[in-house]
């Protein structure tokens, strides 16, 4: 029997359904064992019935609903709602699903403040009005999708990665449990640490600062924000496809902290105050403090409008 | 207006619309619309950030065509900091562009829009996707499938990640 599946995509980039084909040859073998009866990047399949007749949006019975992007218009609540009704199992796909990722960065916004520098302040665009028509309204804020409804599986990511999707799709359907390791980054990383301190009161250096790093040694302990202390393992997909190394680290680039909080429930922001204070830096010389911590996880309050 | 007709969501493409078409009292089309139901506000949030770190949150607009966005942003940033990236580094940039823009059309004909062409627009809807191209052409599938894969691992091997990179920089 084949597993009745539904993709979904509400505030979000398609980077995570994109994954989805990155799983590459593989994904021949799990095609057969899965029936896709709604996705609109893939497929026509509409809410109100094909030709507009339907007066209720309406998703089919499915066992899995993959739901990637965040909660941002009274729309995307409506089709959440609509398929956590129709879905057995909910997986929230990627960084945006789980904790709103990259759109939650407006949580630092009002709604009202937004809007106006998006269609009227902006220099490159001619002011216009705000859109009404046939438009679905925007939510006070941008929330995870678990702020609304129950979500059962959690994919982290920005966007998630083929070998942690392989795994995950596999063990829904062979029923079993699925749960990633609560290890952080640099469990993972190839670069040296010497576990030293640095100078104490020292202010973290711009992102590419020169002179350029030692690509061998730890960015943190060179003074650079790398955000692997505080952010769950998994990026490198056990080595699918490539190196096991975490996906910034082997661009010579630090975690930027895609893959979320190491645990369920722990916060980013703590964990890597801690971190820093701990080898010596003068956390409040920080620049852009809350959106360097909070950069994939803004929903639920973590960023607010200051 | 005698009657509008809506088809939500626009399917096949990346992003959120959806279509209203106006039938007037004879029942031809009147006037057409298409409606894009999302925005995000990059052009809010990207305020405030440091300059370096555009390259990497710009990517996310969408992640079929991340490394546009990427590179975009890597040659704004060039611009603010006043710097001519060295040959190779331009090199690698094109390099792993063209990996990402291979398999970038494979994905638009065959996974997007091929589909009309492959099996026709008269196919059933429930057929006339990449799932059904599948199953009508599976020797070919499997090349599609293999083919697109590998400009995604060439742009993954150059840059660490192939959907949203991080590995454009502004350095001298």
């Amino acid at each position: 029997m084949t597993a009745k599946i539904i993709d979904e995509w509400l505030g979000t980039c398609a980077g995570c359904e994109m994954t989805l084909l990155d799983i590459g040859d593989a994904i021949l073998e799990i095609l057969p064992k899965v029936e896709f009866v709604h996705s609109p990047v893939v497929m026509d399949h509409k809410y109100y019935g094909q030709t507009g007749e339907g007066t209720k949006m309406e998703l089919p019975e499915a066992d899995v609903g993959m739901v990637s992007g965040c909660v941002r218009t009274e729309e995307n609540k409506e089709v959440l709602q609509e398929m956590r009704a129709k879905c057995k199992v909910l997986i929230a796909n990627g960084a945006c699903a789980c904790w709103g990722g990259v759109p939650s960065l407006a949580n630092s916004f009002t709604r009202e403040d937004m809007l106006n520098t998006v269609y009227k302040s902006m220099r490159s665009t001619v002011p216009s009005v705000l859109p009404s028509e046939k438009v679905p309204a925007l939510l006070d804020r941008v929330y995870a999708v678990d702020e609304v409804v129950k979500v059962d599986v959690y994919l982290p990511g920005c966007p998630t990665e083929p070998g942690v999707m392989v795994q995950a799709l596999n063990s829904l359907l062979e029923n079993k449990p699925f749960a990633m390791e609560e290890k952080a980054v640099c469990e993972d990383c190839p670069l040296k640490r010497e576990k030293k301190a640095v100078a104490p009161g020292t202010v973290l250096k711009r992102t590419l600062e020169l002179p350029a790093p030692d690509k061998e040694r730890c960015l943190l302990e060179q003074g650079y924000f790398c955000i692997g202390p505080a952010t769950r393992t998994g990026c490198h997909g056990g080595g699918w496809g490539g190196p096991k190394i975490p996906r910034c680290i082997a661009a010579g680039m630090p975690c930027e902290g895609c893959f979320g909080p190491i645990r369920a429930g722990a916060s980013q922001m703590v964990d890597m105050m801690g971190a820093l204070s701990t080898i010596g830096v003068d956390v409040k010389a920080m620049l852009d403090r809350p959106a360097s911590f909070n950069r994939f996880v803004g929903a639920k309050a973590r960023l607010r409008p200051r | 207006m005698a009657k509008e007709i809506v088809i939500e969501p626009v399917t096949r493409i990346e992003g959120h619309a959806k279509v209203a078409i106006q039938l007037d009292d004879q029942g031809n089309v009147a006037d057409a619309k298409m409606h894009v139901v999302e925005l995000r506000g990059f052009e809010k949030f990207c305020i405030g950030r440091m300059v370096e770190e555009l390259p990497r949150i710009t990517p996310r607009i969408c992640g079929v065509c991340p490394w546009a966005h990427h590179l975009a942003s890597a040659k704004a940033t060039d611009a603010v900091f006043g710097v001519k990236i060295p040959e190779a580094a331009r090199k690698i940039r094109e390099l792993v562009y063209m990996a990402e823009m291979a398999s970038d059309r494979i994905l638009h004909f065959w996974i997007l829009s091929g589909p009309d062409f492959v099996l026709g627009p008269t196919a059933d809807y429930k057929d006339r996707n990449v799932f059904g191209v599948i199953k009508a052409n599976p020797d070919v599938a499997k090349r599609v499938v293999h083919v697109r894969h590998l400009g995604t691992r060439i742009a993954q091997l150059l840059s660490g990640k192939a959907i949203h990179p991080a590995a454009a920089v502004p350095r001298k």
